[in-house]
């Protein structure tokens, strides 16, 4: 069953024919080239292949493409701000060395995002309890946490100007 | 992944209809965080998904009476936010807290956790502690289940084919009833090893009411009839506490799966039981 959905995507208005066995990672990576969004297990358990959806993270790898019809779906590349700037997350990441072999971050960085736009100031528990879904094999988490606490830092500071 | 195609109906009617016309090469998805896993690993095998997510009337949570209503496609998110839930059922509120990880639980549905009837399924035993029915619609009007009965095995309900979840009623507890939930597993999110729920009421030093669930010990979640039945009753001692923990052993029948042992199951329904028992009285 073939189908054209429209949704927003990273703030643009698309439109793209797809299948209806498709999930939204599918329809990510092989009809938009969006490569950021990984996939890892394919069953939800690993967090690798995380974007928001309004706004709230999911699992793409588990969210049929038909069900975006209408939705904003924001994935990792979504976050660049203009010329080509990091997003305050994503600069948190390396400036903690947060990043090991990397599969991980895009899925890590966007739970993060979901937690922080909800939650801007969370506690070590919170941010442990908000990455909770996403499996890191290299670091060991703690400065995956500590990037994040640093994000909350700067994002606050960038709201003071 | 196999084909398949995708209906995203906007009424129960709409989804029955489609349902009865695919009979059982159909099934009805919601948050599709088990039936997409099931349909990945080949464990289930239909030519149509029916989505349920686009229809209005089964979501929101509302105080009703004495009773909570919450719509079957009402996600674990939802569930978490309300405070109507915090209040009344703390018990509900903790599973569904601990259920998985955030990425599940904002898509992930309480009638989808009851109809995929596993027997680790963490919104069961708080519900089932309380007297809780399940409203279904079928192509000819409105039926109940009680939850107690609704379970015939793992990943077996008493849904016929083209029935919807439609509510789940949920009878609020007196105010001196109190409700814990536990989940033992290897991490939080993870698939509970055991997972319980008590509702105690008690005057005096007595116990006045109790019910008992434990998931994971048994084909379908399980009531402990022999350990409500010692507490009723009684004064709550040490070794009544002990006796009971025992009892509790007795009354599980658990399987040894990659998660753990048949002996360590046996193990963990004992210090559930006593655990959420001292909760209750600590209360």
């Amino acid at each position: 069953m073939k189908r054209v959905i429209r949704f927003v995507l990273n703030g643009f208005e698309v439109e793209v024919e797809t299948d209806s066995h498709m999930m939204l990672l599918d329809v990510l990576r092989d009809k938009f080239e969006l490569t950021g969004t990984k996939e890892g297990c394919g069953q939800g358990e690993c967090g690798a292949c995380t974007v928001l959806v309004d706004g709230l993270a999911v699992n793409s790898c588990l969210f049929p493409a038909f069900e975006v019809e209408g939705r904003h779906v924001t994935t990792i590349e979504g976050l660049i701000g203009e010329g080509a700037k990091l997003h305050p997350i994503q600069k948190a990441f390396v400036d903690a060395g947060a990043v090991q072999c990397g599969f991980c971050m895009p899925g890590m960085v966007m739970s993060a995002k979901a937690l922080l736009d909800e939650n801007p100031t969370p506690t070590e528990e919170e941010i442990r309890a908000g990455i909770s879904g996403n499996l890191c094999r290299c670091t060991g988490y703690v400065q995956i946490v500590e990037a994040i606490q640093l994000a909350s830092q700067y994002i606050q500071e960038s709201k003071r100007g | 992944m196999k084909r398949f195609d995708y209906l995203m109906p906007s009424s129960i009617k709409e989804a029955i209809e489609a349902h009865l016309q695919y009979g059982n090469r159909a099934k009805f998805i919601s948050g599709g965080t088990d039936v997409l896993v099931k349909m990945k690993q080949k464990a289930l095998d239909v030519d149509c998904l029916i989505s349920l997510r686009r229809i209005p009337e089964l979501k929101g949570i509302e105080a009703n009476g004495n009773s909570i209503r919450i719509g079957a496609m009402t996600t674990f998110r939802e569930i978490i936010g309300s405070s109507l839930i915090k209040e009344r059922l703390p018990a509900l509120w903790k599973a569904s807290s601990v259920l998985a990880n955030p990425q599940i639980r904002n898509v992930a549905t309480i009638g989808g956790n009851i109809s995929n009837a596993a027997p680790s399924a963490d919104s069961v035993p708080p519900l089932m502690v309380l007297d809780t029915k399940l409203i279904i619609q079928t192509s000819n009007g409105l039926r109940e289940e009680v939850l107690e009965d609704f379970f015939l095995g793992p990943g077996s309900t008493k849904l016929k084919e083209g029935e919807v979840l439609k509510e789940i009623v949920v009878k609020l507890p007196s105010l001196e009833c109190k409700t814990f939930f536990i989940k033992i597993g290897r991490v939080s999110q993870d698939i509970a090893v055991v997972n319980g729920a008590i509702a105690m009421e008690t005057e005096g030093d007595e116990v006045k009411k109790v019910r008992c669930v434990l998931g994971a010990v048994a084909p379908t979640p399980l009531r402990l009839k022999g350990v409500e039945e010692k507490l009723l009753g009684q004064k709550i001692t040490p070794d009544l506490i002990k006796e009971v923990q025992h009892l509790a052993e007795a009354e599980v029948r658990p399987i040894t799966d990659v998660r753990a042992s048949m002996e360590y199951r046996r193990h963990l329904s004992g210090v559930i039981v006593k655990r959420l028992i001292e909760m209750a009285i600590g209360s």
